[in-house]
């Protein structure tokens, strides 16, 4: 038997009315992945979700999991679990009902729903709290009820709609170590929606960057991150300095890169590039240093006046007019050395720590 | 303490308000037991007189008991017709989708009395002059509009992720109707039934037209009985309504939960 992907989506494509909300889109997510769709606001998340998991007809293309299209069955043939920002839970039935609602439909028998359902309440930290009524649930224990929902008759994939969005700022973070501990445990292949960049890139085993519709990257998270191929990428994970040109050298590994002002700079880069070729160069703010004169010269070296200093807690914001244009460094608080606005510093970075985008 | 004069006066108008209603129920009930032969306020004396007389007069227990299986006949019907049809109208997209929303809902702005004389001129043609089920079907028709109202109102506010994650979770249609649904327009349809029974209990304007002498409602007997006489009877067959009344919504109260009913279509 050869092994399927477990979610196959080729070619998906989904309008409404002029809208091409998903533009013929392919990926595949392996079994027991965690894949996040990232990307802005109206890019066409919910709508790839919403088909893999039944709730709208596909204009084009075709979802196979495991190996068998599913595009022509209805929600409750797919075998899939689903977590929703709103937690969705069934207002009218307790915490053990909600959970057993899926063993309930597939008609087990009483004992193995009990077993089941304790199982999985315990798997989300719930245990004892069975008999509650979910009114009485915090936003974070209601989100685990509706995950323990979703798993307890061990779907063939997990898809999950923003599920931390409604909850603060703190518990959002621990509950994405949480899901991904459950995640594992209950070895299902996931399919993660959010916008928030972080998000993705602390739980996701792979990102799939949309963008308009499309998709822009996949990629691991530290691929998307250090390696984006596209300027909307680069500018949509994180921060980015970015800096238009043409390619004025390249050799195999490396590129220059000349500004229409005439700088310079080297990076490092694995794509071929040709003298005359427009492109972006990308730096990210925390691969900027302030070197001091007598340091051995970073590959690309400018001088300029701080603008701004800002301390956020684990790093300082420094703003620093260079060559004609504003870049922006994050420094962490142990490399430190004071500037204050005005003052005149030397910045630079290493030839790898950038990226040659096309343009 | 700081006293909050805004709820101060709220309280204050929610009262007043309440007094303004039930002032004529306390005056009826006052009245009936008055000694006097006169139908005025404040009573005289005091008598069970009127409600002996109640005793001696059984087609108002006749009317009353006609009025009940009405209405509790309209109730259910109006709330099994106004449950599909709002829910039809609420999820399906169809050929003259808004025309039957506004045709169900048009009795609510038509005068009953326009819809009365409609409904008898068709129901005799097609055969139906007085009888039960004209009377039913008239009050159906005029309750209907606030069934598929209040049951619009609760549709409408569950969150479609609720059935989206009954249907994920392997519930069939029928079983996400049933198992969920059902149980989130539950207040709805509940508050639904319960307007519909006391409109039917109360009409008048469409049973005058198909009562027969042997079928007659409650609102009608005591319409026709105030024809000819003006004694204190009626007070006495009011009081006894309004006691029946308020003990069935004590017991609906402590079973199902009126007010919680209510409210619940309030807030969803
Ligand atoms: N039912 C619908 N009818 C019409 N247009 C829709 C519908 N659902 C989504 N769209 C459009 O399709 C596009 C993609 O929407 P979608 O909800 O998938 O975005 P999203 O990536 O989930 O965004 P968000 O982060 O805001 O949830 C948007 O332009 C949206 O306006
Ligand atoms: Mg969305």
């Amino acid at each position: 038997m050869t092994t399927h992907p477990a979610i196959e989506l080729a070619g998906l494509t989904k309008r409404f009315g002029d809208v091409v909300a998903v533009d013929s889109i392919g990926l595949e997510v392996g079994v027991g992945e965690l894949v996040s769709l990232l990307g802005p606001s109206g890019c066409g998340k919910t709508t790839t979700l919403n088909m893999v998991a039944g709730f709208l007809d596909p204009d084009a293309g075709d979802i196979r999991l495991h190996g068998q299209s599913v595009a022509d069955r209805p929600p409750h043939k797919r075998n899939s679990g689903m977590v929703f920002q709103s937690y969705a839970l069934f207002p009218h039935m307790s915490v053990f009902e909600n959970v057993a609602f899926g063993l309930r439909v597939r008609r087990l028998p009483k004992a193995e729903i009990e077993r089941s359902v304790h199982e999985a309440l315990a798997m989300v930290r719930l245990d004892g709290l069975h008999d509650r009524s979910t009114q009485q649930l915090s936003g974070g224990q209601r989100q685990r009820v509706s995950l323990a929902r979703a798993l307890v008759y061990q779907p063939d994939v997990l898809l999950l709609d923003e599920p931390f969005s409604n909850l603060d700022a703190k518990l959002r973070v621990a509950m994405r170590a949480e899901l991904v501990e459950i995640q594992r445990r209950a070895q299902v292949t996931a399919l993660f929606v959010t916008h928030d960049q972080e998000e993705a890139m602390h739980i996701s085993d792979r990102i799939v960057v949309m963008n308009a519709g499309r998709i822009e990257q996949i990629g691991s998270p530290t691929d998307v991150y250090r390696r984006p191929e596209s300027v909307f990428v680069a500018d949509f994970l994180g921060e980015a300095n970015l800096v238009e040109g043409r390619i004025a050298a390249a050799t195999a590994e490396t590129a220059t890169v000349e500004t229409a002002d005439g700088l310079q700079f080297r990076a490092e880069t694995t794509k071929p590039w040709s003298n005359g070729d427009a492109c972006w160069l990308m730096v990210r703010p925390e691969h900027l240093v302030v070197c001091a004169d007598t340091d051995p010269a970073p590959a690309n070296r400018m001088h300029g006046t701080v603008k701004s200093h800002a301390f956020l807690g684990s790093a300082h914001i420094v703003q620093v007019e260079a060559a004609g244009r504003d870049w922006s460094l994050k420094l962490s608080d142990s490399e430190w050395t004071p500037v204050a606005p005005g003052d005149d510093v030397a910045i630079g970075w290493n030839a790898p720590d950038c990226v040659v985008l096309n343009a | 303490m700081r006293v909050r004069w805004g709820s101060f006066w709220l309280a204050m108008a929610a009262f007043a308000a309440m007094g303004f209603l039930i002032a004529p129920l306390v005056m009826v009930v006052a009245i009936s037991f008055t000694s006097s032969q006169l139908l005025r306020f404040p009573p005289e004396g005091f008598s069970l007189r009127w409600y002996y007389a109640l005793i001696d007069n059984p087609q108002f227990i006749e009317a009353a008991w006609t009025s009940f299986q009405l209405a509790v006949a309209c109730s259910i019907v109006a709330t099994l017709i106004g449950t599909t049809a709002a829910i039809a109208i609420y999820r399906y997209r169809f050929f003259g989708r808004n025309a039957i929303y506004l045709l169900l809902l048009s009795p609510l702005m038509l005068p009953q009395l326009i819809l009365a004389i409609a409904l008898l001129i068709y129901l005799s043609r097609a055969g139906l002059p007085g009888s039960f089920l004209s009377l039913l079907i008239g009050h159906v028709l005029v309750t209907l509009p606030f069934v598929v109202r209040l049951v619009l109102v609760g549709l409408e506010r569950i969150d479609p992720n609720i059935e989206r994650a009954a249907a994920v979770a392997g519930a069939t249609r029928f079983e996400v109707f049933f198992r969920v649904t059902i149980w989130l327009i539950f207040p709805g349809m509940f508050a639904g039934a319960a307007f519909a029974f006391i409109m039917s209990f109360d009409n008048i304007v469409v049973s005058l037209f198909f009562t027969t002498s042997r079928m007659v409602t409650l609102p009608v007997e005591i319409y026709e009985y105030l024809e000819y006489a003006d004694d204190p009877l009626i007070t006495a067959v009011s009081s006894v309504v309004i006691l029946l009344i308020v003990a069935m919504l004590l017991v609906i109260e402590k079973t199902v939960g009126f007010t919680k009913s209510f409210t619940a279509v309030e807030h969803g």
